[in-house]
């Protein structure tokens, strides 16, 4: 039986965040924006998106440190998100709005070929924000929801 | 998408409300200084968000704002006599200085000293780039003077116009930082507006529909930067500044056309003045670019004669054309850059019901922006200082240009993206 219609005031996508680095993937873990991100499914980055049947809508890439993400990383979660058709995003959390070093500078190339929107951010608080947006699905005040 | 609540607080700017709040923190674009050309001239009426005000220049040229209604009888200034610096009332005669004080009450007693203790509501006002702006806040938070580029440059470098959009502020500026929507609302009409002619941009942009967005927050607002393929070693970027609270700075085509922005304030909730700015930092406007805004060409947009309401409006369904859209010689059937955009936004009603709507990965730049002004408003009411309220935060310029692939934006265009006086702007 197919899946009941969803209108689109009520269509909650199924978005995963992947965390590139593991400061990213602390940040995600810790309880006040893991509660806010409640329908939000995160990855771990070994493996992505594959073994599962799961297929998400948004595919949205976090890093706190480019420096740390690991080459072809990006590359590779921005392919297997586009073959499933899902949306690709990437916020970047910088506070200084900017990325030095030869590695933090490939990582952002990277990024910025394999995801449609690249989003720089001060801090996790409207990154919380921007996801519960793509989300969708009925909204509720607090935790930053935009 | 917003939860009912957020869409009241964002959409609502009346005296009281958060977002009221905020935008009185701002100095406010009021009225076209062209609108009260000289002293003593017949006053004007005035309404920001909400609050009904009457505009004047009094005798020696000094610009009064005040509250529209008498503090005697509660009749309209704006049939009063702009005479011998002041603005007198035609039903009792109570007289109006530009910062409200009743200076005469010839209903009155001559030695009575009531009107000492008569003040009429009055907001403060500067005269810059062709528009008097006015700060509607508490006196002790007033910001820094205005330095949006156009308002520092001299008057014939500039060409500033504003129209009546029958929607709500918030709609019509996040049209103004929706960078997709150009692919297709004017798609057929790229090459209409005089301020693209004769670029590569232009080619570039006709060439790659399926632009690529980055949004970084900038101090005062956001940068946002459409990414397309220009050739095998660069990108070609289109750089838009958002500045806080409302205006955006449109990224020019070539150096040799003018730069372009606009601001949106609200008059009420359901209705907002749409400002639109062409100016050159280091020329004077030609005749013929001047002729072509006053048609209401590019970002302007054609009246109804005597008034700032267009002559496309929502009561002739914006005089859309369905061959020309069957023909595709415009995308929306509407004719006009301006026109295809406020249609679009106007057709949304008055206030959109942003509960229904699905956004996508496009739309962060319209995400972010709201998210700013919500946690602005929180910031406003503790009062403290806010983004987009310093003079540094509007000395910016957008920017479009060509960058190695492998070079982000912020930095490759970081000198193009500040003012620079005396300088050209960068764009290709």
């Amino acid at each position: 039986m197919p899946p009941a219609s969803r209108s689109h005031r009520s269509y909650r996508a199924d978005v995963l965040l992947v965390p590139l680095e593991p400061r990213s993937r602390t940040a995600v873990t810790s309880p006040a924006p893991h509660d806010a991100l409640d329908g939000i499914t995160v990855s771990g980055t070994d493996t992505p998106l594959g073994g599962t049947d799961f297929r998400p809508d948004v595919v949205v890439m976090l890093t706190h440190d480019l420096a740390a993400v690991e080459a072809g990383l990006a590359t590779r979660v921005g392919a297997s998100a586009r073959a499933s058709g899902a949306l690709v995003g990437a916020i970047v959390i910088s506070p200084d709005r900017g990325w030095h070093g030869p590695e933090a500078r490939s990582a952002a190339a990277e990024l910025r070929a394999a995801a449609d929107t690249v989003v720089v951010l001060s801090g996790m608080s409207p990154a919380v924000a921007l996801l519960r947006v793509l989300r969708g699905g009925p909204q509720t005040a607090g935790h930053g929801t935009i | 998408m917003l939860t009912p609540e957020q869409n009241e607080r964002l959409v609502r700017t009346d005296r009281g409300t958060e977002m009221g709040t905020l935008l009185r923190r701002y100095w406010i674009p009021a009225l076209l200084a062209e609108e009260i050309p000289e002293p003593d001239c017949p006053p004007v009426r005035v309404t920001l968000m909400g609050e009904n005000l009457i505009a004047f220049r009094d005798t020696q040229g000094r610009i009064g704002l005040l509250d529209e209604f008498c503090s005697h009888r509660t009749a309209s200034l704006f049939f009063g006599r702009n005479e011998e610096c002041g603005l007198r009332c035609a039903y009792h005669g109570w007289k109006y200085d530009v910062e409200g004080n009743c200076v005469d009450m010839p209903s009155e007693p001559p030695a009575s000293r009531f009107h000492e203790k008569i003040k009429q509501t009055a907001y403060p006002c500067v005269e810059l780039g062709g528009v008097i702006w006015t700060y509607m806040g508490p006196p002790e938070l007033k910001p820094e003077l205005p330095e949006l580029e156009w308002a520092t440059l001299p008057p014939e470098n500039v060409f500033v116009s504003k129209r009546l959009q029958e929607s709500n502020f918030m709609q019509a500026m996040e049209g103004g930082i929706d960078s997709s929507h150009v692919s297709f609302a004017h798609r057929f009409n790229m090459d209409d507006d005089p301020m693209h002619a004769g670029t590569p941009g232009i080619e570039y942009l006709k060439a790659d529909t399926r632009p690529k967005f980055e949004v970084i927050e900038s101090d005062g607002g956001l940068l946002i930067g459409a990414r397309r393929e220009a050739d095998e070693e660069n990108y070609y970027w289109r750089i838009t500044q958002w500045i806080m609270p409302w205006y955006t700075i449109i990224p020019p085509f070539g150096t040799h056309n003018p730069l372009g922005g606009h601001a949106w304030v609200p008059i009420d909730d359901e209705t907002c003045w749409a400002w639109s700015i062409n100016y050159h930092p280091t020329r004077p406007l030609r005749e013929d670019e001047l002729d072509a805004m006053r048609r209401g060409e590019g970002i302007h947009a054609k009246y109804l004669p005597g008034t700032y309401r267009t002559a496309a409006n929502k009561t002739n369904d914006y005089l859309i054309d369905r061959q020309a859209q069957k023909d595709k010689r415009s995308f929306s059937g509407v004719e006009g850059i301006a026109a295809q955009d406020f249609s679009l936004q106007e057709s949304m009603g008055p206030i959109v019901d942003r509960t229904k709507e699905r956004l996508g990965t496009s739309d962060a730049a319209i995400i972010l922006a709201r998210r700013r002004l919500l946690a602005a408003a929180e910031t406003a009411a503790k009062d403290e200082p806010l983004p987009g309220d310093r003079a540094e935060h509007h000395r910016v310029r957008s920017a479009s240009v060509l960058l190695p692939r492998s070079v982000p934006f912020q930095e490759g265009a970081k000198d193009a993206l500040v003012v620079r006086p005396g300088e050209d702007f960068v764009s290709v």
